[in-house]
């Protein structure tokens, strides 16, 4: 086990900058989840870590140790491929057994160590076959086992569970979760899905066009998004994002567009005449009177997403402003119909209109 | 309706060409049944399973000596130029180094000439190194010949082959050597015995290439004793048929042994392996 550290890592291809000056700490025995876009550089991350992509600038370190010129075979880590890339001729005893094989390991230990992987990811009945003959869960467990065994320094995982049905993907998150509580070893997860981001990190790393854009917790990314990207992009549905004019005056800040007007409580910061206001569906609610919601604000339905628990409701409001609601799963209303409904104060997110930086909650 | 007039069409038209194409092979190995002495005219029906023309061009052509002759050529032809084929359309495919395009158009240059532009000046080399007459007069410049092809249909199974079983071999701790050997060429089985069907029926087939090498006097390949026997017996054509038939017998006899395989490798191109 060890720590991995991005120091200012650069990497280019051609013309085209993947990564752009990315610093990161991932303390040892920490699941940290890369997660953006496509593009936004998660990967390439990932395969500079393994060596796999050469650095453009800025070092990389596992453990004590700088790894900007060392092959992958030295680099003492082991990689989960999205395709699983196993060896397709190698039955799965022989593809676990592989690396350890190219590493001199005595064949008992060989033995035992597969032993031991296959027991604890359930592949002990499927050591003779080979991988063509396996459903995409064992394909997958294979994969983690043959990472397993190599007892590296850190697990690198490219997006593993994106061939995976949902159920299984649940499944198998949970699995790879429970694993690293028990063997305890660094690893680095990419994924473009941020539920997985969110059930699966001790630490989030929101990444867009090869910039970091925020690194917490799931509940700090969440809950306080350091820009208008991670803001829009953690979270389903989206936050919604509507530019207002902001009017402040005595003890309190008035936020405007066209007829839609919020009147809230006085930040403790400085706001500019023009802001982006953020809400998250859970924070605005259908209108009642003594819910004590900042509004009333009352739009038009656009679209419903019921899904059972709840019900999502796309609302557009006055000046084009849209917001999402989320009403009770029970709730029914048509598109079309007028609703009215209101924020929860105190989470009213306020983002700079041209930075999109995060300037405080209202 | 219209499902069985196409069917029936469609079968009538694969079975036209499949007669224009067999029906000539046919009339060779009905004219080779018949006993050496018999008149033919057109397509006849043997009497029999008369086997004894086969008998009597085996005797008077020699092919015995010839076809061994060609063997030698075709096999050494096909391990060196698989060897080497193999690790340089691994290298182009997997390795980056400085000036491997233009090594590559080289290499596609050796593709695109015609060969029979060659074939003068490299008949002076040989002589003027002596090498005329020899084995090494046709193992060369086939194997040269088969090389180009062979790099650019291994480069191409490479780089369809997934770029992160590579990976995962490196990662793994693989060398490079390592990776070909036990991820890639196991992998790519059909592609390497296609090539190595190829290779071996055109190194067999060659004519223009021997006839020029060789004198005849000490080393005859199998399609040259057969162009020499017709020569010599071209009145009778159940001879001549006879001996087509034993020198085409043992690329007959490659194909079916590889025959699964390589259709596998001319389609992998199009189907997900």
């Amino acid at each position: 086990m060890a720590p991995v550290r991005f120091e200012r890592v650069h990497k280019r291809f051609g013309d085209v900058v993947a990564i752009h000056e990315l610093t990161l700490d991932i303390a040892d025995g920490e699941f940290m989840v890369l997660v953006g876009p496509s593009g936004s550089g998660k990967t390439t991350a990932l395969r500079l870590v393994a060596g796999l992509e050469a650095l453009s600038g800025g070092h990389i370190h596992i453990g004590a140790r700088c790894v900007d010129r060392l092959p992958p075979k030295r680099r003492d880590i082991a990689m989960v491929f999205q395709d699983y890339a196993l060896y397709p001729q190698m039955t799965v005893y022989d593809n676990l057994a592989f690396g350890l094989r190219v590493a001199k390991v005595p064949r008992d230990e060989i033995r035992r160590r597969v032993d031991v992987a296959a027991e604890v990811l359930g592949l002990g009945d499927l050591l003779r076959r080979k991988p063509r003959q396996l459903s995409g869960g064992q394909r997958q467990r294979v994969a983690l086992g043959r990472a397993l065994v190599r007892q590296p320094q850190a697990f690198l995982m490219d997006e593993p569970l994106s061939n995976l049905d949902a159920k299984l993907r649940v499944q198998t998150r949970g699995e790879i979760k429970r694993l690293h509580a028990e063997i305890g070893t660094t690893t680095v997860y990419v994924t473009h899905d941020q539920v997985e981001a969110m059930t699966m990190g001790d630490r989030i790393a929101v990444m867009n066009e090869g910039r970091l854009e925020q690194v917490g917790d799931p509940d700090t990314v969440y809950h306080q998004p350091a820009n208008t990207f991670v803001a829009a992009f953690v979270g389903s549905p989206a936050m919604a994002l509507n530019a207002v004019d902001v009017v402040t005056g005595d003890g309190q800040v008035t936020l405007v567009r066209d007829r839609l007007r919020l009147v809230v409580a006085r930040a403790a910061c400085d706001l500019p005449a023009r802001a982006m206001l953020g809400v998250r569906p859970e924070h605005a609610r259908l209108w009642s009177d003594d819910a004590g919601l900042v509004g009333p604000v009352d739009g038009q339905v656009e679209y419903v997403e019921a899904l059972g628990r709840e019900t999502f409701i796309g609302v557009a409001a006055p000046g084009g402003a849209r917001f999402v609601l989320e009403a009770d799963g029970a709730y029914r209303i048509r598109i079309g119909e007028h609703v009215r409904f209101g924020f929860i104060p105190g989470r009213l997110h306020v983002f700079h209109p041209d930075t999109g930086a995060a300037l405080g909650r209202l | 309706m219209t499902g069985a007039i196409d069917r029936v069409l469609n079968h009538a038209l694969l079975a036209f060409f499949a007669l224009m194409a067999l029906g000539p092979i046919a009339g060779v190995v009905l004219v080779a049944l018949h006993p050496p002495d018999a008149p033919i005219s057109g397509l006849a029906l043997p009497d029999g399973l008369d086997l004894s023309s086969f008998r009597l061009a085996w005797r008077e052509g020699g092919f015995g000596h010839s076809l061994q002759s060609s063997a030698i050529i075709a096999g050494t032809t096909v391990l060196a130029s698989s060897v080497l084929a193999i690790l340089a359309g691994y290298a182009f495919a997997t390795m980056r180094f400085r000036g491997a395009t233009a090594l590559f158009y080289v290499f596609l240059f050796g593709l695109l000439m015609p060969f029979e532009a060659t074939i003068i000046p490299l008949y002076y080399d040989f002589r003027g190194l002596g090498l005329t007459d020899t084995y090494w007069a046709v193992i060369l410049p086939s194997t040269g010949l088969s090389i180009a092809f062979g790099t650019f249909w291994m480069r191409a199974f490479f780089l369809s082959a997934p770029r992160s079983l590579v990976e995962a071999a490196r990662i793994d701790g693989a060398s490079s050597l390592t990776v070909l050997l036990r991820i890639l060429l196991p992998f790519g089985r059909p592609a390497v015995l296609t090539m190595v069907l190829l290779v071996f029926m055109w190194t067999w087939n060659d004519f223009l290439l021997s006839l020029v090498m060789l004198s005849g006097q000490n080393i005859l390949t199998a399609p040259l004793s057969l162009a020499f026997f017709q020569a010599s017996r071209e009145t009778h054509i159940q001879l001549v048929a006879a001996g087509a038939i034993i020198v085409a017998a043992p690329v007959l006899a490659v194909y079916l042994v590889l025959q699964r395989q390589f259709i596998r490798g001319v389609v992998s191109g199009s189907v997900k392996l």
